[in-house]
């Protein structure tokens, strides 16, 4: 019997000392399956802002993930077929 | 100035907040309501706190660290806005937009209801509209003009010395009125009206760099009934009017309309749409438009389809332009011939022998010498004096309004309000003119009010700093 999937996601949202991201860059990738987008400590109230922000680093990360899955699990299907 | 200074002035607020907790008899209290907010994420809640002194008294209130929202008000985020609003809503019916918004966040439950974003929409419209008259109350003042667009002694409107706008050259227009006269030979028309049909040469072809083409109409929409009545139902239930009375009826009891007034601005390769609830508001905002663009020098041409009441509002509110003039839109010209001669005269043969003189005649601006032809049609031909009256009415009123088309057409010059029916068709028809639809008078004015925001590429710039920039935006 194939295993099943399990989804796990954990947001974070937590003060920094980094610059803020530039924001036509978008997410910066910081590791597998791993996004993120620095705000502007002004804006730790703004709800557009951080709701921009979390749909800026949450639809990368999906797809990351989502890709980072298929080529897997194709790579394991085909090294069984052989 | 920053965009969102707002933003750092409720930092400051928590700063204060969190003095407040320093006080020794400061207590900490959740909000009895939740904050609402519909995102873009979804809809979600969250907690606010207050700070009460012992008697319980609010020192500090958490609601205020985010836009104020009243009773069971949900904050729209930016992202709402655009999706819902003004990509959805103003595109697809509000179940369908409810749902796709609503599949897309993953919330089939408790997620926006459609009476909501119907709501939603309206009042965002409604807040397009008022801007839109605000701000062109405001331009006006500050080129000296009345609240109502008319001039004060202080404006600057330019005087008869000053040299008038460009128009095309004299060897250009009788270059153009050869090729327009072998077209008239062509045609075997007589050398009186060819003779005639020159004279329209010293007219003035104004010269499109320094034109203004501004279109404006009218499109109603059916207007929703206070109630679904059963009176009418009632009224006729076990009677079966025959179909001549039914016809008469159905003119009686002729649906009312809801007018939106749209006015599409255009200059070589730039447009702008502007959408209102009059036809008087929307030319205070054309004029807004036009002096907030430096356009006030330039030669405004307007066109439209013929309505009197519109045009007689538009001569009259601009009379004090020194270089304003009408067009008459070629397609409606013909449709009104086609139209009265359907009703003055005999048969379809006969209506469309004359229609095709008549046409031809109008095409060349000879106006008199149509008038003439309609005198002089045999009273065997006809079948309603009083049409051909109404008809030969028609082009002496808007004898002033109707050029030599063809010779326009020659020089590449718009004849048409094609450009305003276009508009019409993308702010309002497409949307709203659909079968069964019916709309209130708010509800149909602020979705076209939105969808005109759309037309011109201002969504951002509404969503984010509440306002609409006064500015052409490149068609070509």
């Amino acid at each position: 019997m194939s295993n099943n999937i399990e989804v796990r996601i954990k947001i974070e949202m937590k003060p920094t000392q980094a610059p803020p991201t530039h924001s036509k860059s978008g997410a910066e990738r910081t590791g597998q399956g791993q996004f993120r987008i620095i705000l502007e400590g002004e804006k730790s109230l703004d709800i557009d802002a951080l709701e921009d922000g979390l749909l800026c680093a949450n639809f990368p990360a999906l797809r990351d993930a989502l890709a980072t899955h298929l080529e897997q699990e194709g790579k394991k299907n085909r090294a069984d077929a052989s | 100035m920053p965009w969102r200074p707002i933003w750092s002035k409720r930092v400051k607020k928590t700063e204060q907040m969190l003095a407040e907790l320093a006080e020794p008899e400061g207590k900490v209290v959740r909000h009895a309501a939740d904050y609402r907010v519909d995102g873009e994420v979804g809809r979600f809640r969250f907690g606010t706190f207050d700070v009460e002194n012992g008697d319980g008294q609010v020192l500090f209130s958490g609601t205020s660290l985010f836009p104020a929202c009243q009773g069971r008000q949900w904050y729209l985020t930016w992202g709402f806005k655009e999706l819902a609003l003004l990509t959805g809503a103003t595109q697809c019916s509000y179940r369908k937009t409810a749902d796709s918004l609503n599949r897309h966040r993953r919330q089939p439950m408790g997620g926006t209801p459609i009476n909501t974003l119907r709501d939603e929409t309206e009042a965002e419209g409604t807040a397009v509209l008022a801007f839109l008259d605000k701000e062109s109350g405001r331009i006006l003042k500050s080129h000296g003009f009345s609240a109502e667009g008319t001039p004060l002694p202080k404006a600057t409107i330019g005087n008869a010395a000053e040299s008038p706008p460009a128009t095309l050259s004299r060897e250009k227009v009788a270059e153009a009125w050869r090729k327009v006269e072998e077209r008239m030979h062509e045609q075997q028309m007589s050398a009186s009206h060819i003779a005639q049909a020159a004279q329209q040469q010293e007219a003035i072809y104004e010269d499109p760099a320094e034109t203004v083409n501004i279109h404006v109409d009218d499109v109603g929409v059916k207007e929703q009934k206070e109630q679904r009545g059963t009176e009418e139902r009632s009224e006729t239930a076990g009677t079966n009017p025959s179909p001549k009375e039914d016809v008469s009826m159905k003119a009686e009891r002729k649906r009312p309309m809801v007018c939106n007034t749209v006015a599409r601005i255009e200059r070589v390769g730039k447009g702008f749409t502007l959408t209102g609830r009059s036809v008087l508001g929307v030319l205070r905002c054309v004029l807004a438009f036009l002096l907030q663009n430096d356009l006030l020098r330039q030669r405004w041409l307007f066109f439209t389809d013929g309505q009197r009441s519109l045009q007689n509002s538009i001569v009259t509110f601009f009379t004090w332009h020194r270089c304003m003039s009408l067009i008459l839109d070629w397609f409606h010209v013909g449709k009104k011939c086609r139209e009265e001669l359907s009703l003055a005269l005999k048969g379809r043969e006969v209506r469309n022998r004359h229609r095709k003189q008549i046409v031809r005649l109008l095409w060349y601006g000879l106006v008199s010498e149509a008038k003439e032809y309609l005198r002089n049609i045999p009273p065997e031909d006809i079948k309603s004096q009083p049409s051909v009256e109404r008809l030969a009415g028609y082009f002496e009123r808007n004898r002033p309004w109707l050029p030599c088309y063809a010779l326009r057409a020659r020089l590449g010059l718009p004849n048409s309000s094609n450009p305003v029916e276009r508009s019409n068709n993308l702010v309002t028809a497409s949307r709203q003119k659909k079968n069964g639809m019916s709309w209130s008078e708010p509800g149909s004015q602020a979705l076209t009010a939105l969808t005109a925001i759309v037309l011109n590429g201002h969504k951002h710039t509404w969503v984010r700093r509440r306002k609409i920039p006064f500015a052409f935006q490149q068609t070509s």
